[in-house]
């Protein structure tokens, strides 16, 4: 049969290419204490980010007493905190003194060898990925320890380890702690100085993913040290990038009330699974055909697994708060256009689902109350 | 950096082509390796050789799609490193279930690789991209049913009939062209 499977890999190139896995599906998961905390953080969070931009008014708390700057390695547990604290307590982490140094983005061809992109807003849609073999998440933090290890035998490449802990977490996909961030020094591009690597103490706000089979996370697209958090709180990007280094010498909270903002969509995905979640589980991804531009919810009974969701689960459609059962699509699909919903109108659709599992005759535990926002 | 650029890079003999390939590849080929070692540290290692591979091959190759000769690379240096850790005993993993799943089109040893290659590939081309593209990522990419199904949105138990479908009309060409 090897020889069969040999023959395969000798198909033509372009039957190869096309069948490239597509990065489609992602099955959400909650880092441990959000699950702990079960509803009640998954409303917090939400609270917490409708909140921010008010709260990022509020003066920074004695420096004296940092807050949240607890040992890393330490479970954060802020959005299950009282409401109100969270921004300030952001504008209280400190982290190391840094040189005030800029990448050789622009001359030494680094805008190719980037592998992302020179915007915020274009990485949390890069990064919001739908591979199945990747997990992913956006998280604030604290350097533990490095250890670094020497070229690796195949590629002459050194680098480092490091171990660390979790300040803050936008959505955190299994990241438990502490974990394990794997960096090189490739040389000859944007990595390749020391200034790249993360250190040890330092604190940083970072682009995290992982792949199936792999112990280590790594700082995604090669933006090793972005963003780093200074020991006065602020911000440095060490971007050439306008809309990188904007947030230079700005404080911490005025960076993730954006990071929070562009993760809409993973946080109204949070909401939704929290919501239905107790009866279902969930998962999200593209849809096809005419509902490409859409994200696709599958629901099914835990107890069945999803590849019996075709006989357990149901479909419906929202479209800006009316729901609609399309006919040609799997029974278990549901298509909401987070992209192009607005918060309100994602109330609504929480409130259509809600209706929708009653008129579809499931019996899914409906008690956790829709979250104010 | 587009394909042609990097290709340009191995032909000028400047590392920076694997700096280019390593970053804009690494996950892909990655994701192959593992698929069918299922292990991080044989699959991390499989990926590097994969770029020494194309240092040494380009030039003088100078291949149309770097996807799938870097794809194709990878590929074929996990499964060396899976024959030969598993040349004593069986295991379990997606090689397996695969190669289980070929039995009933398996080939003789004694036939031409190249010919069983031309029939595979008139027969994927004959079918809906959607059947050929679900056969290409089960028997080369060695995609789990459950990681194809979630692609498609189909059940897992769906696309095993698609596959079984699928081979069934392989085995009945490969049986016409006088290779089984």
């Amino acid at each position: 049969m090897m020889k069969n499977l040999r023959a395969i890999g000798k198909i033509d190139d372009d039957l190869v290419e096309r069948a490239a896995p597509k990065n489609k599906v992602v099955r959400v998961t909650f880092a441990p204490w959000l699950k702990g905390a079960g509803p009640i953080a998954a409303c917090m969070v939400i609270a917490i980010a409708v909140a921010l931009p008010q709260l990022l008014k509020t003066p920074a708390p004695n420096p004296e007493n940092p807050g949240i700057i607890a040992g890393a390695g330490e479970q954060n547990r802020e959005s299950s905190q009282p409401n109100g604290q969270l921004p300030a307590r952001l504008d209280a982490i400190r982290g190391l003194p840094t040189g005030d140094y800029t990448w050789d983005e622009g001359n030494n061809g680094a805008e190719a060898n980037r592998l992302l992109t020179n915007e915020l807003r274009l990485l949390m849609r890069e990064f919001d990925s739908y591979d199945p073999t990747v997990k992913a998440a956006f998280a604030i933090v604290k350097v533990e320890s490095v250890e670094r290890f020497a070229k690796n035998r195949e590629y002459g490449v050194e680098g480092q380890i490091a171990t660390c802990g979790v300040l803050y977490n936008v959505l955190g996909d299994g990241l438990d702690v502490p974990f394990k961030v794997k960096q090189y020094l490739y040389g000859g591009c944007t990595s390749d100085e020391e200034t790249n690597l993360i250190r040890e103490g330092g604190v940083y706000v970072l682009p995290l993913v992982t792949f199936e089979g792999q112990e280590t996370w790594e700082v995604y697209g090669d933006l090793d040290v972005l963003f780093e958090v200074d020991d006065k709180g602020l911000i440095h990007s060490h971007s050439s990038y306008s809309e990188l280094n904007k947030y230079d010498n700005k404080p911490l909270g005025e960076l993730w009330s954006d990071i929070e903002y562009l993760y809409k969509r993973p946080l109204m995905r949070s909401r939704l699974a929290e919501y239905i979640g107790d009866g279902y589980d969930v998962e999200f991804g593209g849809g096809d055909g005419e509902y490409e531009n859409w994200d696709t919810v599958r629901l099914y009974l835990p107890q069945t697994g999803w590849n019996q969701a075709d006989k357990e689960g149901f479909s419906a459609k929202f479209e800006y708060g009316k729901i609609t059962i399309p006919t040609d699509a799997p029974k278990y699909n549901i298509f909401i256009p987070f992209a192009e919903m607005t918060k309100n109108e994602f109330d609504i659709a929480l409130g259509e689902i809600r209706q929708f599992l009653a008129l579809a005759s499931v019996d899914p535990p409906m008690s956790t109350p829709i979250p104010n926002p | 950096m587009d394909d042609n650029t990097i290709i340009e890079l191995f032909w000028q003999r400047s590392e920076d082509a694997l700096t280019a390939v390593s970053k804009r590849f690494s996950g892909y080929c990655r994701k192959i390796a593992v698929n069918i070692l299922h292990s991080d540290e044989d699959a991390e290692e499989c990926v590097n050789e994969t770029w020494l591979k194309a240092w040494n091959a380009i030039p003088p190759a100078r291949p149309s799609r770097l996807t799938a000769f870097l794809g194709s690379i990878t590929r074929n240096l996990a499964l060396d490193r899976y024959e030969a850790a598993h040349s004593q005993k069986r295991g379990g993993g997606e090689v397996e279930l695969a190669l289980d799943e070929l039995r009933d089109i398996a080939t003789p040893e004694t036939n031409d690789d190249g010919e069983i290659t031309r029939v595979i590939n008139a027969f994927l081309r004959s079918e809906s991209p959607e059947y050929s593209d679900i056969f290409v990522k089960r028997y080369w990419y060695l995609c789990s049913i459950k990681t194809i199904a979630a692609e498609y949105g189909y059940s897992e138990s769906k696309v095993a009939s698609l596959l079984l479908r699928i081979r069934q009309k392989l085995k009945k060409k490969l049986e016409s062209e006088g290779l089984i």
